[in-house]
């Protein structure tokens, strides 16, 4: 499985709120996660933005899996 | 000719006393395909049964309709019975006694059978599902490349997410070689080790027709698939085994689109929420700790700065004045000490011993004879007055003069 960097990074930008609101961290730190929580986000949107989204089909020939687009086909 | 008039309820009971009484009508097994079914909310069931060349209305009353498993339109039947006249509505029908289910009734077995099989074995068991991702990157759709599913999917997915990745394997979804395809497909993902979610399924139709996911080859992939499955078979009705052991059962291909993948509005929205979330805090931070310099800055230390001088202005003053004080003491004591030991060196001057009449004797070096041994006889002294000096010579001496005379 492809390493799902989004959703890591989704969920430690919760983390990352969830730790400023509820603790009493001294300025500094606040600032430290608040950079890293805004950077994450703007990777996010990245990638969200720049992923290619395209639908292939697999061509199994006795295991040998090979990949085409895959345009609709009439049946 | 004048005929005798009957009224049409005669005639109607005329007609059915001949189908009542006729030896096959009273007695029949027939064989045909169920269409119109209807269930009626009392239990009875309506439907008509038909092949190619004709059609019966039959009805089912209820305590047959019980005996018997869900029937459908397209089911394959052979009804026993007899066919008799509805009189107010003038039509004969099938009054059904016994009903079979052909080859349906032996699948549904088969259904039964695996299902508990599978159940028993743990493998519908809430505890063994996998999450699904939040966000997948790429989706694996097993099904037919030809089929409405795929359409539906592709159509539903790229309209929520249009940057999803997209690999179809395509597989026979009825027939022989479905059961195979499919579980092969499931097999072929995990190999892959590319998508992190798969998608099984099919459009509608009859039950033999979806039978490829009820076969235990397929619930088998899926039970040993790493990839989260979805199952999204036939309609919202129909429920396969490949629906229980799958991660989760999609009603539809459509609404497995739905759930399968976030709207791409949706996430661009809770980033930026988040965004907002991250810049309200950190602005409150900063709020409070500008108020904390507030706070502190009309401190009383801050708003008197003049304050913290004076005081140690006053400090030193007093320092200042201690210790001169203590000097002062200390001098006096000092100059006290001096006047007490003046008069008594004073006590000690030799000239106020002189002044009471006593003489020293100085020698001819000039020092001062204390002791008679220092003298010799003819030796040339000085005696010494208070006002003077009286050169005298040594005649002789005697010891112990002084106890004998003072």
């Amino acid at each position: 499985m492809k390493k799902n960097t989004f959703e890591d990074n989704v969920k430690r930008v919760e983390e990352i709120i969830k730790h400023m609101e509820s603790n009493q961290i001294p300025l500094n730190e606040s600032f430290k996660y608040f950079e890293e929580g805004i950077k994450l986000i703007k990777s996010c949107e990245t990638e969200l933005e720049s992923t290619q989204g395209k639908v292939l089909k697999l061509l199994d020939r006795d295991g040998e899996i090979t990949k085409v687009p895959f345009e609709g086909e009439e049946s | 000719m004048k005929q005798k008039t009957i009224s049409v309820g005669k005639l109607t009971k005329y007609i059915k006393s001949i189908f009542d009484n006729d030896v096959i009508l009273r007695n029949v097994l027939v064989e045909g395909e169920i269409s119109n079914f209807k269930l009626h909310s009392s239990g009875h069931a309506y439907f008509s049964l038909k092949d190619n060349e004709g059609r019966i209305n039959c009805v089912m009353f209820k305590n047959v309709a019980d005996t018997v498993g869900e029937l459908k339109d397209g089911d394959n039947v052979i009804l026993q019975g007899n066919v008799s006249v509805y009189e107010k509505n003038g039509q004969y029908q099938l009054y059904v006694k016994r009903c079979q289910i052909q080859g349906v009734g032996d699948l549904y077995a088969q259904f039964e059978k695996l299902k508990e099989e599978l159940s028993d074995l743990g493998w519908f068991d809430e505890k063994n599902k996998k999450s699904l991702p939040k966000m997948p990157v790429m989706i694996g759709i097993v099904t037919s490349p030809t089929g409405a599913a795929i359409r539906d999917l592709i159509s539903v997915i790229t309209r929520r997410f249009k940057n999803i990745q997209i690999q179809i394997y395509p597989a026979s979804v009825q027939g022989d070689k479905a059961p195979g395809e499919i579980s092969k497909g499931i097999q072929v993902f995990n190999t892959m080790a590319e998508v992190d979610l798969i998608i099984i399924g099919r459009g509608g139709g009859s039950i033999e027709e979806l039978w490829a996911f009820n076969e235990r080859i397929v619930a088998g992939a899926i039970h040993d698939s790493k990839i989260p499955v979805i199952s999204a078979v036939g309609h919202e009705t129909d429920f396969t085994i490949s629906d229980f052991v799958a991660d989760l059962r999609a009603p539809t291909p459509s609404a497995a689109g739905e759930i399968a993948v976030p709207s791409l509005d949706e996430i661009m929205n809770r980033l930026s929420y988040f965004e907002d979330k991250l810049t309200k805090n950190i602005d409150n931070k900063l709020n409070v700790c500008s108020q904390k310099i507030k706070n502190l800055k009309s401190a009383y230390f801050f708003a008197n700065p003049e304050m913290f001088f004076i005081q140690h202005a006053q400090t030193l003053d007093v320092l200042r004045n201690t210790i001169v004080n203590q000097m002062r003491s200390n001098l006096q004591y000092k100059l006290s000490k001096i006047t007490e030991k003046k008069s008594r060196l004073e006590g000690l001057d030799p000239s106020n011993v002189l002044k009471r009449g006593f003489a020293a004797i100085r020698n001819e070096e000039g020092m001062y004879i204390t002791d008679l041994n220092e003298i010799e006889i003819n030796a040339q002294v000085d005696i010494v007055f208070v006002d003077g000096v009286a050169k005298s010579k040594i005649i002789g001496k005697e010891a112990n003069y002084e106890k004998k005379h003072i």
